[in-house]
């Protein structure tokens, strides 16, 4: 059926459950476990994607008994209560209450919190001002438990007037409890509900809702030691304490951007060594035993697809680390602290303080930055984040800032590439600043109020499924892109345009990479960087910032230096290059050039990532974005520098 | 800063460890909403757990703990003598 709004049915996704399957919805509020229970349910094989029309992230799966497909589940956003605040939460209220009966779920679980057990209510209560059919699968329990609750499942059932079950996501099986409860409610006629409040008044109905929250709490909980253990209090004297927290999280990041970058970086060269080294062997061998080794073929194989290939899965370490680090400081309850700590810092840019986690990531690889998103419930947010993340210079960008400021400014290398890290964060502000006072107005006022979620030990099953999920995504989503990107430049780099060359036997110079690079180096004549050999470059830094360098070494057919060499002759070439299209202003078209390659769009991994993020559209949006800025930026530098240099 | 001979008049002012009771929050509408929604509301007691960045505060309300910063908990007036020492 096919619906105006949105829909439970058949909206979205392609999992395999077969039609008239009945359709149960996972809803709670944020921090309640909601998620994690989804993942056990499903043993963490859900589609993830944005809900149509929308940039708000809705996973669904299903919940099988033996082979059969017994419900389909739907992950909804997590929401306080039906009177949504941002389009997450106004997306829960739709699907839940807005559609046509026929649309709604069969069943919705609520997942509350026992040991927070009022707030959880305020949801239910509204649930229940209708005729939807809902079990309540309460969480934490053994966290009340630890703080003297105890909460009676039963008399919980009889007042609020649907089955209650406890449940335990992070530690035990789940399935059997909730599933026989799934099938009764299915079963039984739906409840009768609770006549709505009588007050018209928004608040006085919330009044009305919130006294029978108490009366419901006071008699199905019980004190049993009257105190409670808050260690969560001791630790937060110093994770939220004015100056110790502060500190502590720049210690955190500073130790996820260590652990992201050196401990992935000897993993990725030894796959980047495994694919250039023996893969390509292999595939050298073979193509020649079968008469294709001096053949386009060859190309395509080693330059177009193994490359494109062992390129996604260099990223893996680092994706696989980035996200495990990222489920841990979630899982244990500190990344809520870090948005507290880094609030009115963010705030200033129109962000809220968790959103510093990603950029500072970005610093170390802007893909698992793009990725760390994820952290920031409001869609918003995501988008504003992932848009500001390409601007933080990637440790790709760096190797190239060497080489260049080694050739042009020998004696002030190092503060030549210190001043880019400060444009850097220049950018992130000023483009902050813009966007926030054009397309985001409205974001950056709400105020800081977060529930501050106790203290967790982490689960490594948790994390490791976590882990394991984002890492299928991106994988799924960035493999196309990168692929396909890879070949395409290969494929330009194969056809000969002059000198008589065979496909795929062609230099670089007389391709039709070169003619294209040729056609689009009068771009940055403004700039004073536009020559067809460093226009080529920038056109493969747009699939990579590493290959920039290489990319000049195939170009001046030098040799690539390596690692604190000095630039030899392709510093030479480089040089006299910025010589002749800077009309003599080397020092400002370098500069120009640099900020251009801070700014412009950092690779097509990226790209892949933004896109599986935030969309084709704001994707689409950020390039032209980048290119913009990197341009207008390179302009000014040139043209003003080149009057003072 | 109130200064500490005066009654506080906001969360803002109340000291760590101190209690009090809410009046009326003084936000708007939406955000009245979220706050009663998290246990926020005019009667309830809170009391300041932890002073954090930029003047934010942590207060619990029954088992909770929530973080509001500066400005919001200034927007939260506490009625005078009703739960503090």
């Amino acid at each position: 059926m096919t619906s105006v709004g949105p829909s439970c049915h058949g909206a979205a996704g392609n999992v395999a459950a077969p039609p008239g399957t009945p359709i149960v919805a996972l809803a709670g509020a944020p921090n309640v476990g909601k998620s994690t229970l989804f993942n056990r349910l499903t043993g963490a094989r859900r589609q993830v994607g944005n809900w149509p029309g929308t940039t708000v992230e809705v996973g669904r799966g299903v919940l099988t008994e033996g082979d059969d497909v017994a419900f389909e589940l739907v992950d909804l956003p997590g929401a306080y209560s039906l009177d949504p605040l941002s389009p997450d939460e106004a997306l829960t209220r739709a699907l839940l209450v807005d559609v046509d009966p026929g649309e709604r779920p069969d069943v919705v679980v609520v997942v509350g919190d026992a040991d927070r057990l009022s707030r959880s209510l305020y949801l239910v209560r509204q649930l229940r001002e209708t005729d939807q059919r809902m079990v309540v699968a309460l969480t934490m329990g053994d966290l009340a438990q630890r703080h003297g609750l105890a909460v009676s499942t039963s008399t919980l059932a009889a007042l609020i007037g649907v089955p209650v079950v406890m449940v335990d996501p992070r530690h035990g099986q789940v399935r059997q409890a909730l599933m026989g409860e799934l099938h009764r409610t299915l079963a039984d006629a739906p409840p009768v509900p609770v006549p709505a409040p009588t007050a018209s008044d928004t608040f006085a109905a919330a009044d009305e809702r919130f006294a029978w929250i108490d009366s419901v709490v006071s008699a199905s909980v019980v004190r049993t030691d009257g105190m409670r253990a808050r260690w969560s209090d001791r630790i937060d004297r110093v994770a939220l304490s004015p100056v110790m927290g502060p500190l502590l999280f720049l210690a955190a990041m500073w130790a996820v951007f260590q652990l992201t970058t050196t401990v992935a970086a000897p993993l990725q060269d030894a796959l980047d060594w495994f694919f250039t080294g023996p893969v390509t062997s292999a595939a050298v061998a073979v193509l020649g035993a079968v008469g294709l080794d001096d053949t386009w073929v060859r190309g395509l194989v080693v330059d177009g697809l193994i490359a494109g290939v062992g390129m996604l899965l260099t990223f893996v370490p680092l994706m696989a680390i980035m996200f495990g680090l990222l489920a841990l400081l979630e899982d244990s309850g500190y990344l809520a602290r870090a948005a507290v700590v880094t609030d009115r810092l963010m705030r200033a840019i129109g962000l809220p303080g968790r959103a510093f986690l990603p950029l500072i990531v970005g610093f170390g690889c802007n893909v698992p930055a793009i990725s760390a998103t994820r952290i920031l419930p409001n869609a918003r947010h995501r988008i504003l984040t992932a848009l500001l993340v390409p601007f933080t210079s990637c440790s790709a960008r760096l190797a190239v800032y060497v080489l260049v400021a080694t050739i042009f400014f020998p004696e002030q290398a190092g503060t030549v590439v210190f001043l880019l890290y400060v444009i850097s964060i220049l950018f992130v502000v000023v483009i902050g600043l813009a966007l926030r006072s054009t397309l985001w107005r409205s974001v950056g006022s709400e105020p800081l109020v977060i529930d501050l979620p106790p203290y967790q030990r982490p689960t490594l099953r948790l994390t490791a499924a976590v882990t394991w999920l984002r890492l299928q995504g991106f994988l799924r989503t960035a493999s196309g892109i990168i692929v396909a990107t890879v070949a395409v430049v290969w494929l330009l780099q194969a056809i000969p345009v002059t000198g008589g060359y065979a496909f795929g036997e062609v230099p670089v110079q007389d391709s039709l990479y070169a003619r294209t690079a040729e056609v689009i180096a009068p771009v940055f004549e403004p700039a004073g960087f536009g020559s067809w050999e460093t226009t080529s470059a920038l056109m493969v830094g747009f699939v990579a910032k590493e290959a920039v360098i290489s990319s000049w070494a195939q170009t001046y057919s030098a040799e690539e230096p390596g690692v604190d060499q000095p630039p030899g002759t392709l510093g030479d070439s480089i040089r006299a290059d910025f010589v002749e299209s800077s009309g003599g202003h080397v020092n400002a078209a370098v500069w120009a050039f640099l900020v251009f390659l801070l700014a412009y769009t950092p690779c097509v991994a990226t790209l892949a990532a933004q896109r599986r993020e935030i969309g084709m559209r704001w994707t689409v949006f950020g390039v032209a974005m980048q290119l913009t800025v990197a341009w207008v930026a390179a302009v000014a530098i040139f043209q003003i520098g080149s009057r003072l240099w | 800063m109130t200064p500490s001979s005066q009654p506080a008049r906001t969360v803002r002012d109340l000291r760590v460890g101190v209690a009090a009771v809410l009046g009326e929050p003084t936000v708007g509408l939406t955000q009245r909403l979220r706050l009663a929604e998290l246990g926020i509301r005019a009667g309830e007691t809170v009391h300041v757990v932890q002073r954090s960045v930029g003047g934010a505060r942590v207060v619990s309300v029954r088992d909770s703990r929530i973080a509001l910063d500066s400005a919001t908990a200034r927007q939260l007036p506490v009625i005078p003598g009703a739960g503090e020492p």
